[in-house]
């Protein structure tokens, strides 16, 4: 015994690595050291396409002017519970099909439900706190304005709410919605008439503990959607444990604190039934710490992968071997950890071609101290970090990040970044001067030919305001092609950021349909195909970034200064479908709305 | 001529001198005002601590140890912004201390101000040109700033002063891995093994510079040594940081410590300073918890058992302290205790890799294989590359007559060499036998052997030898007319 007991000894001290309060707190950074001024940096001429920015505002709040006006509650009474910290979502989807955006927000309640709200330590907004559900009244009324649907939509959920995820579960042409609780989960179908039905039980998808992050794909290629829920940790408010900060200051724990809990992968069986399928495909009993998750084909098989972002843990790159078995290469694909091999704080995930290289690179937010990663495919599922030489290092060390997706702010072809920022842990220069002190600034990259230049400084106040951001959702709300932003703060209102950048390039919106393949073609691969240029590909998806769901039109930035600007163009597009179907359509776009719509089985057979 | 100066001269040349002595030494007034440092709610030493720096600097503005005193404390509780403007006063008031533009540097590329950062540490480096991890820190901020070239000539400054610096060759291994460069990126590693040992990120940049060239076997050895050193950083000398960071007597970091300690066989030390975090925070569990690892691989059973009492007291359902609890009656050879211990832990967080290996095998010593086996799997799960729970299974289903299963865990395993080696091959060569593969069961076995005798394993050598010879005769006898 005596031989092996310096192996226990060293096993009995490793319990400890990460179980207090290891997480670092500091002060926020001095934005003049921290931040790039692009007025000259962006203007790089080494392509054509790529625009530059003056020295305006880029995004603007409207939130109030458009009458949305939400303010997230967290429930706290001074116990430091972790749920607090964590919230929440938000869903951007057209659920009456009217053609614009609408808005989804969620809410949260007590984190101790046996706490009335009186005792909350922070004011309780007013109106009732449940989720909110807001129409778009764009259309037919013309101006960007909301009307609060929460209660004649059914869609009034109370709990302690996180996230959310949408997709036409049953084919029918609408978005069905489903919501992320630390509690069970619910599930609601569009009944199509501006009104929704919880058909949680039937379905087979209330999880109860701690979810976080969920998404719809059709894995199986069967033409229906299945549904991928991420789960956190086995938090319980009666054994709350309690962490301190370096100096010994009481703080939030982090994940390591408490047992990481097991994802689900459920099989939609096309009657309005799921099965829980994550033993029988090999998820099973994996856990980890799961905070943000995406659907992709990430080894260009045309079965679609997903993506775990693991908070402090390994990430899960779950490679799916024909809709039998997913095969986990975290490891293996070098996603699981940085370029270091350290496993950080992955919060919020977001996949994209950010280099127009072909295929799906990811980019994920992490804590203070440590950088937002991204990592570049080969197009094989082979990773390796290039945060630092896109240019995504330094500049995310002093701020923790949430939600965050690659998205076109200036339509010139090249993905850009926004990133949510919030501490989970008292920024120590805060603590004196505010009653929350979790407060950062949020950033804005603009992606100059694949590298990655710092634009917060000039991004608009309420990007650089001093608040804690989690959830943000893209999409385009008032139509005039300028992709938009939904972001909430948590214990703070949410913020509708208007894409205001000036002389944006060109657009062209794709909606696709399946037949065969599920109705809303998530997960399809479209390319725009133009003659002297690089193809651009994109994917149908309203996952990623963090407890949100967004846009599913995919948006194609056709660059600046193009003689054709506002003329109708004629473009090639391809389409792999779901189900794994190559089309090629000629399509000319309208230069009205810039929106195609392109069916499954109406185009042409085509090989890449 | 007289050699004596007058005397007004004299009195000028000392002024003089005493200025030139003072160099461009700023006044009180042109110095930046302390900062805020609010302490409210911190550990009662903890603010004591920061408390008595904070009463010197008022005492004594203008002395630069009493600022740069203030910015090592605030900088090792993490108050980056104000230690860098205490660290920034300090080398106003000596400007040719090269310690204090340094530690701001520091402080500054913490919060991740890249050119403030840069220029604190060129000033550091002008005053004290031979400071190794001065260049150091200047390449690690120019990668993340992706200025490859100036990181080079950062490292190769480093090493003019330094030949043998194994973070300088291993940053060197960072710009070949991220040039794409893996061959270039191996040789740089190897040199940092030789002079650093193992820690997790260096074989993290093997197995992916390995993977690179196709070579996934050596990319898997190398993961798996990955997992087996994860928890171990890189040795960095650097003596400046390390002053500062001793003078964080915060529970974390008196644990972190004491943890290094005991790995470099120093355990007095380490009990020292674990009792030292029970006294600043008896409420410590993770105090208490590795108290309870130490004082039990100690024999000090008496001692562990306070421990184990008072962790209790504050966290009786605490999956880490069940597990701790396991180990040290593992130690003691109770047995039943430890297997209750371990379940205890599991149920409360069940897919905990290392609870279910040692449950596994102290199930296996109870003759519960099957058990045994499902808590391998569950480790596994959670742990693909866990070599404890892959030899374990595969042996355990060899001697279940799975030879094929067997061989899937145990090939997968027998790369890495270390003492375990010998023992792995050896049951490696016994399930290609049962396959009736003979001829590598004999070729493994004579790999065991060269191992064990490295390693002075005189059993598993006689072991490796007798089995040789048994399988050379069935051989023999199988090709027999």
């Amino acid at each position: 015994m005596k031989k092996s007991s310096y192996g226990l000894m060293v096993l009995a001290l490793g319990v400890f690595a990460c179980s207090e309060n290891t997480e670092k707190d500091q002060s926020v950074p001095t934005p003049e050291t921290a931040r790039v001024d692009v007025s000259s940096a962006a203007a790089d001429p080494s392509n054509g396409d790529s625009l530059s920015l003056g020295p305006e505002a880029l995004f603007e709040d409207v939130a109030g002017s458009a009458n949305l006006n939400f303010e997230h509650f967290v429930g706290a009474t001074g116990e430091y519970l972790m749920t607090e910290i964590m919230g929440s979502g938000v869903a951007l989807f057209d659920y009456d099909n009217d053609g614009d955006l609408d808005v989804y927000l969620i809410q949260a309640a007590m984190a101790d439900s046996a706490r009335s709200v009186q005792e909350s330590i922070f004011p309780v907004p007013e109106g009732p706190l449940t989720n909110r559900m807001y129409r778009n009244e764009l259309i037919p009324q013309g101006s960007l304005t909301f009307t609060d649907v929460s209660e004649i939509s059914g869609l009034a959920h109370s709990g302690y709410g996180m996230g959310a995820a949408v997709g036409d579960v049953d084919n029918d042409g609408d978005s069905d919605l489903y919501l992320t609780n630390f509690g069970p989960n619910v599930f609601y179908l569009n009944n199509g008439d501006g009104t929704f039905s919880d058909v949680t039980q039937a379905s087979g998808i209330s999880a109860p503990g701690w979810t976080t992050s969920a998404a719809f794909a059709d894995y199986d290629r069967d033409g229906d959607l299945d549904l991928f829920s991420v789960d956190y940790v086995e938090f319980d408010v009666v054994r709350n444990t309690q962490c301190f900060s370096t100096g010994g200051r009481r703080d939030y724990c982090g994940p390591q604190v408490y047992p990481p809990m097991v994802d689900q992968l459920y099989r939609n069986d096309g009657s309005g039934v799921f099965s829980n399928v994550s033993r029988e495909v090999g998820i099973g009993d994996s856990a980890g710490p799961g905070l943000g998750v995406v659907w992709a084909d990430f080894n260009g098989d045309d079965w679609l992968d997903v993506f775990v972002a693991n908070d402090g843990a390994a990430n899960r790159l779950w490679l799916n071997d024909n809709g039998q078995r997913f095969e986990e290469a975290g490891l293996r694909s070098g996603t699981a950890y940085n370029a270091m091999g350290g496993a950080e704080a992955s919060m919020g995930v977001t996949v994209g071609d950010y280099d127009n290289d072909g295929d799906v690179d990811l980019f994920m937010t992490h804590l203070i101290k440590e950088t937002n990663t991204l990592y570049v495919n080969n197009g094989k599922a082979q990773f390796f970090d290039g945060t630092d030489r896109a240019g995504l290092g330094a500049s995310s060390l002093p701020s923790t990040g949430f939600g965050s997706r690659f998205f076109d702010m200036n339509n010139d072809g090249w993905l850009d970044l926004f990133v949510a920022n919030g501490n989970v842990k008292l920024e120590e220069k805060r603590v004196a001067v505010s009653d929350y002190p979790l407060e950062q600034p949020n950033q804005l990259y603009l992606n100059k030919d694949g590298r990655f230049v710092d634009v917060s400084a000039q991004a608009g106040k309420e990007i650089n305001a001093l608040e804690v951001s989690r959830s943000a959702a893209f999409g385009d709300l008032d139509n005039d092609g300028g992709m938009d932003i939904l972001l909430t703060n948590n214990n703070g209102p949410a913020r509708l950021l208007r894409n205001i950048v000036p002389d944006r390039g060109d657009w062209v919106d794709v909606v696709l349909q399946g037949t065969e393949s599920s109705r809303d073609a998530t997960g399809a691969r479209v390319v725009l195909l133009r003659s002297g240029k690089a193809p651009t590909w994109r994917h149908v998806s309203s996952d990623g970034s963090y407890l949100s769901a967004h846009d599913k039109r995919v948006r194609f930035g056709l660059g600046g200064n193009h003689s054709e600007k506002n003329q109708p163009v004629t473009f090639n597009i391809g389409v792999i479908w779901p189900r794994g179907m190559r089309e090629l359509f000629t399509v000319t776009a309208p230069d009205d709305s810039k929106q195609l719509k392109l069916v499954e089985g109406q185009g042409q057979e085509w090989s890449e | 001529m007289s050699l004596f100066l007058p005397r007004y001269l004299l009195i000028t040349l000392f002024f003089l001198g005493a200025l030139a002595g003072c160099g461009d030494r700023a006044t009180l007034s042109e110095l930046p005002p302390v900062p805020q440092v609010d302490t409210q709610r911190y550990l009662r030493v903890i603010q004591e601590q920061i408390d008595v720096a904070i009463g010197q600097v008022e005492k004594f503005p203008g002395k630069a140890a009493t600022n740069g005193n203030l910015g090592k404390l605030l900088y090792t509780y993490e108050q980056y912004e104000s230690a860098s403007i205490m660290f920034d006063r300090a080398g106003l008031l000596e400007t040719k201390e090269f310690r204090w533009p340094y530690l701001s540097g520091r402080a500054k590329a913490e919060l991740g101000q890249t050119d403030a950062a840069e220029q604190s540490l060129l000033r550091a480096l002008e005053r004290r040109p031979d400071y190794g991890p001065i260049n150091v820190q200047l390449a690690e901020l120019y990668l993340k700033a992706s200025r490859d070239e100036e990181a080079r000539t950062a490292v190769e400054r480093a090493l003019i002063s330094d030949p043998d610096r194994p973070e300088a060759h291993f940053i060197l291994a960072k710009l070949a891995a991220r040039n794409g460069e893996a061959e270039q990126t191996i040789k740089h590693l190897e040199r940092v093994e030789q002079l650093s040992g193992n820690f997790g990120a260096l074989h993290y940049l093997y197995s992916q510079a390995y993977r690179q060239l196709g070579d996934h076997e050596e990319a898997d050895v190398h993961l798996a040594s990955y997992e087996q050193f994860k928890d171990v950083t890189a040795n960095v000398v650097d003596l400046v940081m390390g002053n500062v960071l001793e003078m964080n007597i915060s529970v974390n970091q008196l644990v972190t410590r004491a943890k290094r300690l005991v790995v470099g066989g120093n355990n007095a030390a380490a009990l020292k300073l674990l009792e030292q975090a029970v006294e600043n925070d008896p409420d410590s569990l993770a105090a208490h918890v590795t108290l309870i690892g130490v004082y039990s691989s100690n024999q000090r059973f008496a001692e562990a058992d306070q421990h184990i009492a008072a962790a209790t007291a504050i966290d009786p359902d605490h999956s880490k302290l069940h597990y701790a609890i396991g180990v040290a009656r593992m130690i003691e050879q109770r047995i039943t205790e430890a297997t209750r211990a371990f379940e205890r832990s599991l149920s409360i967080d069940p897919r905990n890799a290392d609870t279910n290996v040692q449950l596994g095998m102290l199930l296996e010593q109870q003759q519960r294989e099957g058990e045994a086996i499902s808590k391998y799997e569950m480790a596994l799960s959670q742990a693909p590359v866990n070599r404890v729970a892959h030899w374990r299974l595969g042996r355990l289903l060899l001697n279940r007559g799975d030879a094929s299963g067997s061989l899937k865990h145990l090939e997968s395993i027998r790369e890495q060499v270390d003492p375990a080696t010998p023992e792995i091959l050896l049951d490696l060569a016994r399930a290609y036998a049962a396959e009736t593969r003979v001829d590598e069961a004999i070729a493994t076995l004579e790999q065991s052997m060269e191992l064990a005798q490295r390693f002075d394993n005189v059993p598993a050598t006689n072991k490796a030898r007798g089995l040789i010879k048994t399988y050379r005769q069935q051989q023999e006898r199988s090709n027999a007319p």
